[in-house]
């Protein structure tokens, strides 16, 4: 049903209930708007929106007035005008712009004023002081401000955290953030969407304020997470001066976190590789020194031709399984393609992998037993549009994932979606739920089994799914059926109440999705923890289904694409297995070289070593080559003291990097490379969503991209063996990412109908795309499974492998935080990141810190069996007691992998970052 | 400190008004912990805390008197009152103004430490308290041609015994209800021709009716008692006078459209009406005319009390409901109307305390009685208040459509003694300027059409000594100080409009001022969100229509 409205003599057709204001915009009819943003609640506040109506007396603001059928409106009359541009002076009268940002883009305020011939009136004293917050990125200046409270809606409906305020009444009110405090001691988490909104520069990017206009605007794919946000990069001589929203961005609309808005400057620091470098023993064939000696700045060429020579020789000698390669989730698709065909066509192995092994290898492996394809099923807006109950079990989204945090609070202030955290932390986002459950960190298949207990026992479960669409439901039945409340209770430490009360919650409001990350997967039980909550969906038939399904939050920005391109020991790009006969002479005939010795095959059909074994296989000499792009497993890997032992006695390192990672400090080669802002090709975010990247810079000094660097080193190689491409996609001269993407195309179903053109185009893919002229596939999984029938597997809890005991009495589990990225070298580069979160902080719980003599926030050491590292205590109930939290950010002796387990899950080979135990003891200063 | 509220974030202002009591203040520390104790972001506790005049944050030491800065008491000399108070008593007392304290019986008036007092002559009588008595025994007898009903027995019931008002047939309308379907009722307050006595003349039974139709789990029956405008307290003299007459009036409308429960919203300046009312409610309680069950039959109703906390905005009514909900009073965006959404988002009837106060008689005393009271226009009778330069001031009863002429000369004994009629400020703060030549126009709901408001039903009448540009500047002193900020027009149009009749009342009026009032007048007419902001032209236009010359340049002439 539509109705019909008049606006200016022209007729419109509208939605039912829909504004004058969002009608008009929708026609292309621009009428001027100060308090209004289509994406925030209307107020009408403002009154520049005023318009006329047929038959009614006086002016009404367009922005709230609704449309009935035959609605004669006008919104440019003599009278109209004549209050707008009284509006505007009004407005003025109360504006005081000190000129700071006169060169800076234009504010909507100052276009309507010049729209409207307005001259600027004499000025006033300014009220206030300029710049009168220490938020390091959000700068405050409310001389500009006209009260529009655009900033107290986006900070309450978009970010859903309610910083922002309105104090005092009439002239005298003004915004403020808190109790009338600092910005970031009223829980501002520094997303800059107050900023995004503010028409006048009342509000502003502090790193930007007065850097002037750009010279290009580009729109490209942020790098921190998998959430995938879009945005707007302002450049003016080859620096980046803003970023800023772009309100047509499909994932994120006008949301940014911090790190995405504010933490750009890395690009820019002086550390920054910008040359090849080589060991000097390299230069003069001399034997390598203890701690492989001194760097030689070098250029391209000799660096190039030495990493060939050398990984041709160790190959010669010792076998293709001599050398392994580490892809990176921070790269492209294009990149990560090739940098899995590097390691298959030109080296000969299935020795690739990248940190999915780290983060979701659970994920991918459970998912593929259970369903047959290990992504995430549902889509964000899928999600925030339809679930009725969300469970988020293991992330702690609002940090890891900022910009989908949000949307899920405002799934729950807008929608009331009923949410369960499951989580051993108070996580920021259990402020939303109805209910937290505090499990016991490694307690995750107790209490899913306790859960589904609970359903089956009320006859909650949806038996015509199960019945059409599943297999194993009988043996995985008679399994739960020990795992009573009761005895759950026992195990995880949550109440029978709370394990009811959340069950039937899940149970009852369909469609119900389950999230989940790293604590559900880094685990020795990570892949049971997978399968358990593929359990849980079967049993309640959310597969499938809008508003539903499985929805393991990937990290890093490409990392579901780095899976995607086989940047995996076991599967070719789309998940193509190596052990398939059918699947190996695809790419034998794809990729086939000329010159190689005849009759043997380029590949095994043996999966190759995941990079937890990788580094293990260093040791023994098994593996004497790594080639590492962009990965710093001397900071990530779980029990580092081990992992430098391992990488010490590797013969040959190449490492690819922006900055002098701990990695690198242990390479032989290392190659300066571009980073994501001067790069071109494609990411997949977690959504299964593929979407493009364009470089907004050029790449500092002599840096290359990845996959430029991945063409040369593999042409010198095949020209070092006598090798030359014959099959059709067996060559290196790519012009461009596009080129490699058409490539891609061609080899993986999944991706079959991708291409940079289409995307270019504006259109949303979610893979898998078959064809050219499929839409893709927003939702997995529906009418069957990808492997046909579900299975329900009989999963047992099983404790974690090290425990609490008298001489390490604390249970530590690790993660992450808002305010930096993984190892940390791209945000420990960004000033105000830092200033925010300056060093590693160890959460822990006041009644231990009382226990272990901490009056305060002191410095302590944790320590294991493995090794000690250093931070400052956080006190804090977000632990329960004898739970310390502590990330990986910070290197040296602030890095907890000194002290984490290497403990792998024997099917995902993924290490147990979230369970070991420790003591702490206090540090006092010297 | 929210642990007796439930936690419950609508309690927020009780709550602070506790603080406030205890400790003369608020903190940041004790607001950001409310926000804890109540699960609600501190910008919002904060943001309540400054938006209401009464809270002080953060805490100032000392008591206080309020001095009123309202248009009768400065007519009466409050300036010089506040003056002579900050030297005499400034070390001990904290002097300050106060927006209308509804005392303009009394001018020039004050609270002291919250007693309303006046007229007060000088320090002298802050020690005594002088004029804070709660019975208003002036309006025991009816002056030459009242008509009373509202007032009826004003002088002989008791407005603190139950017992004494049901003597004089109180809940004789409601039993009379109870025997008969709600539709009824609303048929009865229809034929009867009820409309708001808030100022906006509303008939009251289309409102009923609307929510009587709504079909909603919960329905509210608002009392509007926030009487801030100034020059208006005639809710203040009915609390004083007939507490029960005002909770019978609820509960009826509150059995005529389906209503459990029910608000009076009193502005926070008549603390001591608050407490008369939270009485006359455990009385009603305990005789079984309000709470569960009421005298027996299906119908229950209870009646909570609401301070207000110093707001004028929140006699709008949406503003109303916002702060009852325990917001800042900003006024909500209409449609969708009360009636449809309003207290908690259910329907609910806002209605004003002379409104509910008229509904027993009628439903007693039947329409057509009601009817035989006033014109065919505007049936029944209304309260009036009238000030200024006569020789009776004060509250009276009357049938509607008194000409100013009448009201002066019959009902205020005239002008007086050596005083010529200058012009009136009719209908309230947001009402009309008027001069000589609409002295016999009759007054009533449609009068403003010929330049007369009735408004609430103040009627301020000046001499020769007073000018209108100085009463419009005391006016306009009001709106820019109330206005609560939300909309452009409104938060600057009064602050410009005021400095330009600052100006023009100093004396340093330039070329232009006229002009620029037209101008600001007509935006705050077009542009303003609310019916309040809309109306701070009236009487800007009125003045600037009638006394043109008063704005031309030097304006001595007056106060």
């Amino acid at each position: 049903m539509t109705v019909r409205f008049t606006l200016n003599d022209q007729r419109i057709e509208a939605e039912p209930g829909q504004t004058v204001m969002n009608a008009a915009q929708a026609a292309g009819i621009a009428i001027p708007a100060l308090c209004h943003d289509r994406t925030l609640t209307p107020v009408g506040s403002c009154g520049l929106c005023g318009v006329e109506v047929e038959g009614r007396r006086g002016a009404f603001t367009a922005c709230t007035l609704p449309i009935v059928d035959g609605m004669v409106v006008r919104s440019e009359t003599a009278a109209v005008l004549r209050t707008r541009r009284q509006i505007l002076a009004l407005l003025l009268r109360d504006y005081h712009d000190a000129g700071y940002a006169s060169a800076d883009p234009e504010t909507e305020f100052m276009y309507w004023v010049r729209r409207y011939g307005l001259p600027m009136p004499p000025a006033r004293e300014p009220r206030h002081a300029v710049n009168s917050d220490p938020n390091p990125f959000v700068w405050v200046d409310l001389n500009k401000c006209i009260h529009c409270n655009r900033c107290v809606r986006a900070c309450a409906e978009v970010q859903g955290r309610f910083v922002w305020g309105i104090a005092g009444r009439g002239r005298d009110s003004r915004i403020v953030a808190g109790a009338d405090t600092t910005l970031l001691e009223a829980r501002c988490e520094s997303c800059g969407a107050c900023v995004a909104y503010c028409p006048t520069g009342a509000l502003d990017d502090k790193l930007s304020v007065g850097a002037g206009r750009p010279d290009t605007i580009v729109t490209t794919t942020c790098g921190y997470c998998g959430v995938g946000c879009r945005f707007d990069l302002h450049v003016r001589d080859g620096r980046i001066l803003r970023v800023a929203s772009n309100p047509h961005a499909a994932v994120n609309g006008m949301s940014l976190c911090v790190k995405g808005r504010y933490g750009h400057a890395f690009v820019h620091h002086p550390d920054r590789l910008a040359t090849p470098r080589v060991r000097r023993y390299l230069i003069e064939g001399s034997g390598r020194p203890p701690g492989r000696g001194d760097w030689v700045d070098t250029d391209w060429e000799t660096a190039l031709t030495l990493i060939a020579e050398k990984l041709a020789g160790i190959r010669r000698a010792s076998g293709a399984d001599a050398i392994g390669v580490l892809s990176s989730a921070k790269c492209t698709n294009e990149e990560n393609f090739l940098a899995q065909k590097f390691a298959r066509q030109v080296i000969g192995t299935h020795n690739v992998d990248h940190c999915a092994r780290l983060c979701h290898a659970s994920t991918v492996a459970g998912l593929a037993m259970a369903y047959g394809s290990g992504a995430m099923s549902n889509t964000f807006d899928d999600l925030c549009g339809h679930a009725e109950a969300i469970l988020i079990i293991g992330s702690n989204t609002t940090e890891q994932h900022p910009v989908f945090g949000a949307r899920i609070r405002q799934a729950v202030l807008k929608r009331g979606v009923k949410l369960v955290v499951a989580d051993p932390r108070r996580v920021d986002i259990a402020e939303f739920a109805m209910l937290h459950l505090r499990h016991r960190p490694g307690t995750d298949v107790a209490l899913i089994n306790g859960l589904m207990h609970v359903m089956l026992k009320n006859g909650w479960q949806d038996q015509a799914f199960i019945d059409t669409r599943c297999d194993g439901f009988e043996a995985f039945r008679a399994t739960v059926e020990a795992y009573t409340p009761e005895a759950v209770s026992l195990t995880t430490g949550v109440s029978v109440q709370d394990l009811n009360e959340a069950a039937a919650l899940l149970a009852l409001n369909k469609p119900m999705a389950v999230i989940w990350a790293m604590g559900i997967t880094q685990h020795t039980t990570g892949v049971p923890n997978v399968l358990s909550l593929s359990n849980l969906q079967m049993l309640l038939g959310n597969m499938g289904v809008p508003g539903g399904g499985v929805n393991p939050l990937r990290g890093q920005n490409n990392v579901q694409g780095a899976c995607d391109m086989g940047a995996l020991p076991n599967v070719f790009p789309g998940y193509q297995h190596v052990t398939d006969e059918r699947v190996r002479a695809k790419f034998e005939s794809a990729w086939q070289l000329e010159g190689a010795p005849a009759g043997v095959p380029l590949f095994t059909g043996v999966p190759g070593m995941a990079s937890t074994d990788m580094v293990h296989a260093l040791r023994g000499g098994k593996l004497r080559a790594l080639y590492i792009i962009g990965e710093d497993p001397l900071l990530t890997d779980p029990d580092l003291n081990d992992v430098r032992a391992c990488f010490d006695a590797c013969e040959f390192i190449v490492v690819q990097e922006i900055f002098p990672s701990d990695t690198a400090a242990r390479a032989d080669v290392l190659l300066p490379a571009a980073a994501f802002f001067e790069k071109d090709g494609t990411f997949t975010n977690t959504e299964r969503r593929i979407q493009r990247v364009h470089a907004a810079l050029k790449p500092i000094g002599q840096a290359l991209p990845d996959w430029e660097v991945l063409a040369q080193v593999a042409k010198r190689m095949l020209a070092i063996d006598g090798r030359r491409p014959v099959g059709p996609h067996a060559g290196w001269d790519y012009p461009a990412p596009a080129a490699v993407m058409d490539e891609i195309a061609a080899l993986t179903p999944s991706y079959a109908g991708v291409s940079h053109a289409r995307l270019d185009r504006g259109e949303q893919l979610f893979w898998p795309v078959p064809g050219p002229d499929h839409p893709g596939t927003p939702i997995l999984h529906v009418g069957r499974f990808a492997r046909g029938k579900g299975m329900f597997y009989a999963i047992d809890h099983l404790p974690p492998e090290e425990l609490p005991d008298a001489d390490f009495p604390l249970l530590l589990t690790t993660g992450r935080v808002l305010y930096h990225w993984h190892g940390g070298e791209m945000t420990r580069r960004v000033k105000g990141l830092l200033e925010i979160y300056p060093e590693s902080l160890v959460e822990i719980h006041p009644e231990d810190a009382l226990r272990f003599g901490l009056d305060g926030s002191r410095h302590v050491t944790v320590t294991s069996r493995r090794g000690r590292m250093r931070a400052k205590a956080l006190l804090t109930e977000r632990v329960s007691p004898g739970v310390v939290f502590a990330n990986f950010h910070f290197p040296g002796d602030q890095n907890i992998n000194n002290v984490t387990i290497f403990a792998l899950d024997p099917v995902a080979r993924i290490p147990e970052y979230k369970v070991c135990a420790v003591k702490i003891a206090r540090v006092d200063p010297a | 400190m929210a642990a007796p509220h439930d936690n419950d974030p609508e309690a927020l202002i009780p709550m602070l008004q506790a603080m406030q009591g205890r400790h003369g203040g608020l903190t940041r520390a004790a607001l950001v912990d409310v926000a804890r104790a109540l699960g609600i972001p501190a910008q919002r506790v904060y943001g309540v805390a400054t938006f209401y005049a009464m809270f002080d944050v953060p805490p100032r030491p000392g008591r206080v008197i309020r001095v009123c800065d309202g248009p009768a008491c400065w007519l009466h000399g409050a300036a010089r009152l506040h003056d002579e108070l900050a030297d005499a008593l400034g070390q001990r007392w904290r002097i300050e103004r106060n927006s209308c304290l509804g005392l303009c019986d009394r001018a020039p008036a004050a609270l002291v430490d919250g007693a309303q007092c006046g007229p007060m002559r000088g320090a002298s009588d802050v020690a005594g308290r002088r004029g804070s008595c709660m019975t208003p025994a002036r309006y025991a007898t009816p002056r030459p041609g009242e008509t009373r009903v509202l007032l009826a027995n004003a002088a002989e019931i008791d407005p603190d015994s139950i017992d004494s008002a049901l003597e004089y047939g109180a809940y004789q309308g409601l039993r009379k209800a109870l025997a008969g379907p709600p539709g009824a009722i609303v048929d009865e307050v229809e034929a009867a021709g009820l409309t708001g006595r808030g100022g906006a003349g509303f008939p009251t039974a289309r409102k009923w009716r609307m929510v009587l139709q709504e079909a909603a789990a919960q329905k509210y029956i608002v009392c509007n008692a926030d009487e801030s405008e100034p020059l208006v307290f005639k809710d203040r003299v009915l609390i004083d006078t007939n507490p029960q007459q005002l909770l019978e009036g609820m509960a009826i409308a509150a059995y005529a459209v389906g209503a459990n429960e029910g608000f009076i919203y009193v502005r926070g300046e008549y603390a001591p009406q608050a407490e008369r009312l939270a009485r006359a409610v455990r009385q009603a309680e305990a005789r079984g005319w309000l709470g569960e069950r009421i005298q027996g039959s299906a119908f229950t109703f209870r009646i909570r009390i609401h301070r207000g906390a110093g707001a004028y905005v929140c006699g709008e009514e949406s503003a109303l409901l916002e702060s009852l909900e325990g917001r800042r009073g900003e006024p909500r965006q209409r449609p969708p109307f009360p009636t449809t959404h309003g207290f908690r988002g259910w329907p609910t009837v806002v209605n004003n305390v002379e409104t509910l106060s008229s509904v027993p008689a009628i439903v007693r005393n039947g329409a057509g009685w009601y009817r035989s009271l006033g014109s065919r226009a505007a049936p029944g009778t209304k309260l009036y208040l009238l000030l200024g330069h006569v020789n009776r001031p004060g509250l009276f009863e009357a049938p509607f459509g008194l000409s100013l002429r009448q009201i002066i000369d019959e009902l205020g004994g005239g002008m007086l003694p050596g005083s010529r009629f200058n012009f009136a400020l009719t209908g309230g703060a947001a009402g009309t300027l008027v001069p000589p030549s609409l002295l016999d126009v009759a007054v009533d709901p449609g009068s403003w059409a010929s330049g007369v408001a009735l408004g609430a039903g103040a009627f301020l009448i000046c001499d020769r000594s007073v000018s209108p540009v100085a009463l419009l500047r005391e006016l306009m002193h009001f709106f820019e100080s109330e206005s609560c900020g939300k909309c452009t027009a409104c938060r600057v149009g009064t602050h410009e409009a005021r400095v330009v009749l600052d100006r023009l009342v100093a004396g340093i009026g330039r070329p232009g001022d006229a002009e620029a009032l037209t101008e600001l007048a007509d935006v705050l007419k077009t542009a303003s969100f609310c019916g309040l902001g809309q109306s701070t032209a009236i009487p800007m236009i009125s003045a600037l229509t009638h006394f043109p010359d008063a704005f031309q340049g030097r304006s001595d002439q007056g106060t």
